[in-house]
């Protein structure tokens, strides 16, 4: 027995030596200089709106190394008085360089972290100038920003044309970066002055300011991510209103205000952003004021939080459209596919038979009805489609599958099981389908099963319930899977889809917003003319919010904290 | 003795070629690596660019040969997701998972030790109930579940430690308690019948007869041999140890490697996966090792050659 005490001896050894805080790891560098003050607009919670104030030009020669960075115990230090918030999150970005890691909640934290030429304005959802002052489209397939003047990277940096080109070559010149085939509309750039970039399209582009604002568009500090390499994907340099102080990958990020951002200091002084996977953990943690902010609150915790004198409850829309998919017939990666949705008739019963104000009722409210995928503000979004239960008809869809002359053969259906209530809403889709005489067979999968089985390899049957955002707040992404060589899901084919394809190929290049939104439309009328997509309902997401916090979910759900602010 | 150990050494190399085999075919079995990369948006012709890009369109032979020269050069192969080698991604975790695993091991000894051994020495009493109730429940509840009880109770309602994280000694408490929870009962249990045997030989009368006091006779000529039974379970949990903080790190965001494996599996990261279960196969084998290692020094009468 005596001898057993040195097991016991090094278990607690590994106890205290494995002890304390995790390492974090070094942290980018705060900014070092002084010189050229930031134009600021009139309140640091106005998200920017206009060009600036008059700025002093930049005069130092282009330095060629980048400041050095502090130790980040200094960085560590500074954290550690004035306001602080928790936030919990599923998941924290496995790469801090923005063109490496697309997953949303990724794109949260490096929009704190990296300012993009032009963004959403956090209120009006908007256009606004951020790092760009204005723009112009000189031609179908040229536009001309004109850059702000007077802004630094967070380690002191200057931000000018070059860094704008050197951001985006980086990502034209590596097929690998995730994001890669989202940038590739970029013809060329052309540096016009130190703050006048031109950028040349492929083909004209009607959602340039869109696309220019997608994933991966943080403008970097050129010398600093030159002299890292691939490291930039720990040690992050941008000009968002923070910057790093530690990185501790799928733990947690923490962030401290950028004193010098254009726009002025964020009120809250530094922002800590937890991976919290489990949702009831998530909810736990807001409950016992470990954090101050959490996203998808399940609904049976919806009293819980309420109940709590320190919390509230915020419900936002997301861009994400549960839709059911349907199979119209078979494609290049299932040639052999069968099935009796290949009969339009079949389809559009199906589409009559649902009813999405019971839908609605199923998940609790949490979602507008609509008949189209473009939802609101997105060009193309239409009263006569959004906010609509739809044609809910029954009686007409039992006799359009008799018209049809169905022999009972069952319609396969696979849906993950991975949303709020994604497998009772299948559920009762296929009541609804076998109530007007269909049968169902149903297959409900985890989410990863779901993905390499039926949607990677487009092994897709009769129907599918997915659902799908457009952060881009552009139609184009909504409708490109129509387009005639991106039917391997659907196998569409007749009158409709071809006139559809001709509209998708001419609204992606049409620069006339109302020529292009009424292409968009008539795209939207023929979905629902001949069905190979069943919009049911936008849904909304519910953040629990502590009280002292005050930040409103934007119209793209983004946790961005440059115009939140804290009381104490 | 050194002899045997190094032989078990050698034996471990085949061990670990048949897991690196086995994984490697658990994985493709798994589905398309690309899942990872798709969107709804991307074409055929573009998901293909994908596999080729990361070397996924060659033949499986080639792939696994492919892995396995990098392997015995220590190179796992780098994440997809994070874009780093993914050996060191585990390995940085490796001290969080060994700070709750341990924990978790001495506060399951502390519990069980003085519990299972007071419940074989006085059966049929309050304690005895105790013990053999907890040790019921502890099998019957998922350690998921009590691992929710135990946030609940005492990190909203009683707000006596924090319920997610690592930031001080007081986060740890509730991983390791939940982790623990399994494995003090397993070993309650075990050492109570392993005891009640033990306090039956004749041997013991000898030590009472010898005059030696009570508690010397329980723990020098009891405790001892009702261990070795117990030790062979306690070897056998280290695998069951490091499957349940898989899910404990993930109920209690601990991040340890079970936290990134979890991520690693959901996201297809292979190498990832490979390196976490080569890095958990030789944590068995090694403390495997260390149990039979353990016998001769509890049992002079076992010894290898």
């Amino acid at each position: 027995m005596r001898r057993l005490w040195p097991v016991f001896i090094v278990i607690a050894l590994i106890v205290v030596a494995c002890g304390g805080q995790p390492a974090p790891q070094p942290a980018a560098p705060p900014a070092a200089s002084t010189s050229a003050p930031a134009a600021k607009p009139a309140s640091p919670t106005e998200p920017p709106k206009a060009a600036p104030t008059e700025a002093p030009k930049a005069v130092a020669p282009a330095p060629t190394t980048a400041p050095a960075a502090p130790a980040p115990t200094q960085a560590a230090a500074k954290t550690t008085g004035g306001k602080k918030i928790v936030v919990g999150q599923a998941e924290i970005p496995t790469s801090l360089d923005p063109p490496t890691d697309w997953a949303i909640q990724a794109t949260w934290v490096h929009m704190n972290l990296f300012d993009c030429l032009v963004w959403r304005n956090r209120d009006t959802n908007e256009w606004a100038p951020y790092l760009a002052t204005s723009w112009q489209n000189i031609n179908e397939t040229t536009w001309r920003f004109k850059l702000r003047e007077g802004v630094e990277f967070h380690n002191g940096e200057k931000f000018n044309a070059d860094a704008v080109i050197w951001t985006y070559q980086r990502i034209l010149d590596d097929p690998k970066m995730i994001t890669y085939a989202q940038w590739t509309f970029i013809k060329e750039m052309k540096k016009i002055s130190d703050y006048e970039v031109e950028f040349v399209t492929k083909t004209p582009e009607p959602a340039f300011l869109s696309k220019m604002a997608g994933t991966g568009c943080g403008i970097q500090a050129p010398i600093h991510g030159k002299q890292v390499g691939a490291d930039v994907s720990t040690k992050p340099v941008g000009a968002g209103p923070y910057k790093l102080v530690s990185y501790t990958k799928g733990d947690r990020v923490i962030l401290q205000a950028n004193e010098k951002y254009w726009a002025g200091k964020p009120d809250i002084d530094t922002v800590e952003i937890r991976a919290i996977p489990e949702a009831a953990t998530r909810v736990a943690a807001l409950l016992s004021g470990q954090i101050d902010l959490t996203p998808a609150v399940p609904s049976q915790d919806w009293k819980r939080v309420q109940d709590n004198a320190n919390l509230k409850l915020e419900k936002a829309l997301t861009t994400q459209v549960m839709i059911l998919f349907l199979r119209a017939g078979p494609s290049s990666k299932y040639t052999d596919w069968k099935g009796v949705t290949s009969n339009a008739k079949i389809r559009q019963a199906i589409s009559l038979a649902i009813d999405r104000k019971a839908l609605v009722d199923l998940v609790d409210g949490m979602g507008v009805p609509t008949t189209s995928r473009i939802t609101p503000p997105t060009l193309g979004s239409d009263p006569k489609f959004y906010n609509q239960v739809g044609t809910y008809d029954p009686a007409k869809a039992r006799a359009l599958i008799k018209e049809a002359g169905y022999d009972g053969t069952p319609l396969r259906m696979h849906t993950a099981n991975y949303l709020l209530k994604q497998s009772e809403v299948a559920q009762a889709l296929q009541a609804m389908l076998q109530d007007v005489g269909l049968k169902v067979d149903m297959n409900i999968m985890d989410l990863t099963t779901f993905r390499e089985k039926i949607y990677v390899p487009y092994k897709n049957e009769e129907l599918y319930l997915e659902t799908l955002g457009n952060s881009f707040f552009d139609p184009w992404i909504a409708v490109l899977s129509e387009q005639s060589d991106r039917r391997e899901r659907s196998g569409w084919s007749g009158p409709q889809a071809d006139e559809a394809d001709k509209l998708i190929r001419a609204a992606a290049a049409n620069m006339n917003p109302e020529d292009r939104k009424k292409q968009y439309i008539r795209i939207q009328e023929l979905f629902n003319e001949d069905p190979v997509m069943v919009p049911l309902y936008q849904q909304y997401d519910m953040f629990g919010i502590s009280k002292k916090l005050q930040w409103k979910p934007p119209l793209d759900g983004f946790l961005w904290f440059g115009n939140a602010k804290l009381t104490q | 003795m050194t002899r045997y150990i190094a032989r078990r050494l050698v034996l471990m190399v085949p061990v670990l070629l048949g897991v690196t085999l086995i994984l490697f075919v658990l994985i493709r079995l798994r589905g398309d690596p690309v899942a990872a990369f798709v969107t709804p948006e991307m074409s055929a012709a573009e998901v293909e660019a994908v596999r080729v890009a990361y070397g996924f369109d060659r033949p499986l032979p080639e792939q696994y040969a492919t892995m396995m020269a990098r392997l015995l050069q220590g190179d796992f192969g780098r994440s997809i997701r994070y874009r780093t080698p993914a050996i060191d991604l585990i390995l940085e975790r490796l001290p969080a998972t060994a700070q709750l695993a341990a924990t978790a091991l001495a506060l399951a000894v502390l519990i069980s030790l003085p519990l299972g051994l007071l419940s074989a020495l006085y059966p049929n009493s309050l304690i005895d109930l105790v013990a053999t109730t907890l040790s019921t429940l502890g099998r019957a509840m998922p350690n998921y579940w009590v691992g929710i009880m135990f946030i609940l109770l005492f990190g909203v309602q009683w707000r006596w430690f924090p319920v997610s994280g690592r930031d001080d000694a007081t986060s740890l408490v509730m991983p390791a308690l939940t982790l623990s929870f399994g494995i003090a009962t397993t070993l309650t249990r075990l050492l109570r019948s392993s005891m009640l045997e033990v306090v039956r030989m004749e041997y013991m009368v000898v030590a009472r007869a010898k005059g030696l006091r009570e508690w010397t006779v329980i723990l020098r000529h009891g405790l001892r041999n009702a261990l070795i039974p117990v030790l062979t379970v306690f070897g056998l949990q280290m695998a069951w140890l490091l499957g349940g903080a898989v899910i404990i790190e993930q109920v209690f965001a601990w991040p340890g490697m079970g936290r990134i494996m979890i991520q690693a599996v959901q996201g297809k990261d292979m190498a990832v996966v490979q390196a976490g279960v080569f890095i958990f196969a030789l944590i068995v084998m090694f403390s495997n090792l260390a149990v039979d290692v353990l016998y001769a020094f509890i049992d002079p009468r076992i010894r290898y050659s």
